[in-house]
């Protein structure tokens, strides 16, 4: 197995949870942080249905359903208890670590000896059709009239009150999807390293968002390539970035600051360029003028 | 030209990043002299931490006692599991010899990467739960290794003999950390069989530690300290509230006594690298099969006292717990 194929296949299992936290940070600007607590959630309920003897395609789904279930938590703390958004995260995250242990009463449950959903076929094969799945159904939802109204919300919530929607409503919508997808990253990550552990979230949200905003560096506002591809596309270049630090035999006390460095650099080329396509525009109106003759000589 | 600037500056931090990197790595490598064959050892440690790094020189100072000649890639996830899984999977894409994974995460990540290139774990506490293996006699696959587990039985004894009225021992632990967790679990089975009730307070960060000893020292009459990364962050904390609070502390390895706890009849890591180091060398040079070589725990405990704490507690050091006892270098 190749270094660029298992930087893929991580890359992949880090995609869904980059469109998770795309809908959240991206389309509706909330932090969400409870993703920390979210992704071991969806791996320990994974390992718990699993260990029951339910199959793993089934279990997968689970851990995504459970996930919502979290999403729906942190929503309630802030629309209906009014806490800041950031701070339900937070406090959801907190929740989660305690129900974690108590769901199979260990902080680590090896999974060797069942089955995972990459029996079925080919690792990297099953990853890019649950992807490519994902993409396509949150692409069509996000074109349908509450798929608008959920993007406005984060856009301009004056504008979606204004037209006499419930904006609590689409941003409860929008963190329970986005936990949902957070909690099936974990439970793939689960089954794709063998073992569910209490500490699999820890920085995952730092991983979250230098993927989506790598996947920023890629034409920004283009109709072209839509927000869920750029997440899908930062993730992998993010592992494959972080398989390069490691094959290259880098001092390994440096891997962490260079995994940072890396994203810095490409933040900041972010804020300063607008595009990487810009060699392919059109010259300035002055370099393309070949007639430089003034008008009056005419 | 501002773009420009920042642009230049983003691919030199990149670049200087890499070469900087690169110089270092130089390091990383442990060619020892080659009259036979060199064999390929991957190392992969969990994180950085002081029990784990000695099972790392032990392991390194064991082959070079034994005389196997190895070429070491060093690796440590830095307490990111997903990047030990990777460090696994270039070892598997390198083809080395023989990996060594330091901590159960690092371990079953090895595990989860090959099926075929054996592997060595070390400072994990039940591989039978981790399901590192079918059983310590017969790990039935190619992982096998030693286990820290300690001789929880001799340590709490100790309570007993140095003061036949301790009847609670407080124990803190990390929840993150399923060994933890299980040496609580025999610390009560083990203190039931000798009259000794255990109170334990769970934590998930260190800044959990000062609230949970303080209610901690109310409620008993010893303190025992399990082998524990967060414990032991945190070690020198324990100890000063323990002899604050003039109470008799056992520890589960050596380091802690070194930071103030006053006894323990302990594991060194540094042993367990070298037991380790041995299983390397019946896989690498005499070809056994990992399947074949029973898992170990700690063969020798070494029972080691700080006296300064002894003096502080106001006990006497002619006691007869402390009589084949070594007194421990600061």
């Amino acid at each position: 197995m190749t270094l660029l194929m298992t930087s893929i296949e991580q890359g992949l299992i880090f995609a869904v949870l980059a469109i998770g936290v795309f809908i959240t940070y991206k389309l509706l600007d909330v932090a969400d942080l409870s993703v920390e607590g979210t992704f071991p959630f969806g791996a320990f309920v994974f390992a718990k249905f699993i260990s029951m003897g339910v199959n793993p395609l089934i279990s997968t789904l689970m851990a995504f359903l459970f996930g919502t279930l979290a999403g729906l938590l942190t929503s309630i703390m802030f629309t209906k208890l009014k806490i800041k958004p950031l701070l339900s995260g937070i406090l959801t995250m907190t929740i989660l670590y305690s129900i974690n242990l108590r769901i199979n009463g260990k902080s680590n449950i090896p999974l060797f000896s069942y089955g995972s959903i990459y029996d079925l076929g080919l690792t990297i094969l099953i990853l890019a059709i649950i992807v490519l799945s994902i993409k396509v159904i949150m692409d069509l939802f996000l074109k349908t009239e509450i798929g608008y109204l959920l993007t406005a919300t984060g856009d301009n919530e004056a504008l979606v009150k204004s037209l006499g929607e419930n904006s609590n409503k689409y941003k409860i919508m929008g963190l329970m999807i986005s936990n949902g997808l957070v909690a099936l990253s974990g439970a793939l990550m689960a089954q794709y390293q063998g073992f569910a552990d209490i500490t699999m979230g820890s920085s995952i949200i730092v991983v979250a968002l230098a993927s989506i905003i790598i996947g920023d560096t890629i034409k920004k506002n283009s109709n072209f390539i839509k927000g869920t591809t750029r997440a899908i596309i930062g993730a992998v270049i993010y592992k494959i970035i972080g398989g390069v630090a490691i094959d290259l035999g880098l001092n390994p006390n440096d891997l962490k600051a260079i995994n940072a460095i890396i994203v810095i650099a490409f933040i900041s080329y972010n804020n300063f360029a607008i595009d990487i396509f810009s060699i392919f525009r059109k010259k300035e109106g002055k370099e393309s003028v070949e007639n430089s003759k003034p008008i009056k000589e005419f | 030209m501002k773009k420009k600037i920042v642009k230049l500056v983003s691919l030199l931090m990149v670049s200087m990043v890499i070469f900087a990197g690169c110089s270092s790595s130089g390091s990383n490598e442990n060619t020892v002299t080659a009259n036979d064959k060199v064999f390929k050892v991957g190392i992969s440690q969990l994180a950085e931490h002081p029990a784990l790094d000695d099972a790392r020189r032990g392991f390194e100072d064991g082959l070079k006692e034994l005389g196997v000649n190895v070429e070491i890639d060093y690796q440590n996830a830095q307490g990111d599991i997903p990047t030990s899984l990777s460090i696994a999977q270039k070892f598997a894409r390198d083809e080395v010899d023989l990996i060594y994974a330091i901590a159960t995460p690092a371990a079953q990540s090895a595990k989860q990467a090959t099926g075929d290139i054996p592997i060595i774990f070390s400072a994990v506490t039940d591989p039978v739960e981790a399901e590192l293996v079918a059983s310590m006699e017969k790990p039935g696959a190619n992982v096998t290794g030693t286990s820290d587990l300690s001789p929880m039985d001799r340590q709490l004894q100790l309570f007993k003999d140095l003061d036949e009225s301790i009847e609670k021992v407080g124990i803190i632990f990390n929840t993150n950390e399923a060994n933890s967790q299980i040496q609580v679990q025999l610390a009560e089975e083990i203190g039931a069989n000798i009259g000794l009730e255990i109170v334990s307070v769970g934590i998930s960060t260190i800044n959990d530690i000062p609230q949970a000893l303080d209610s901690l020292v109310k409620k008993v009459d010893g303190i025992y300290t399990i082998t524990d990364n967060m414990v032991a962050s945190a070690i020198y904390l324990v100890s000063e509230k323990a002899l604050e609070n003039k109470m008799i502390t056992v520890a589960g390895e050596d380091s802690h006594v070194k930071a103030g706890i006053l006894i323990t009849d302990g594991i060194s890591y540094y042993e367990l690298g070298k037991q380790s180091a041995q299983m390397a060398k019946e896989i690498l040079v005499d070809g056994k099969l990992p399947a074949d070589i029973p898992s170990e725990t700690a063969k020798n405990t070494t029972k080691v006292f700080n006296e300064d704490t002894l003096n502080a507690l106001g006990l006497d050091k002619n006691h007869p717990v402390f009589k084949d006892a070594v007194k421990i270098e600061d």
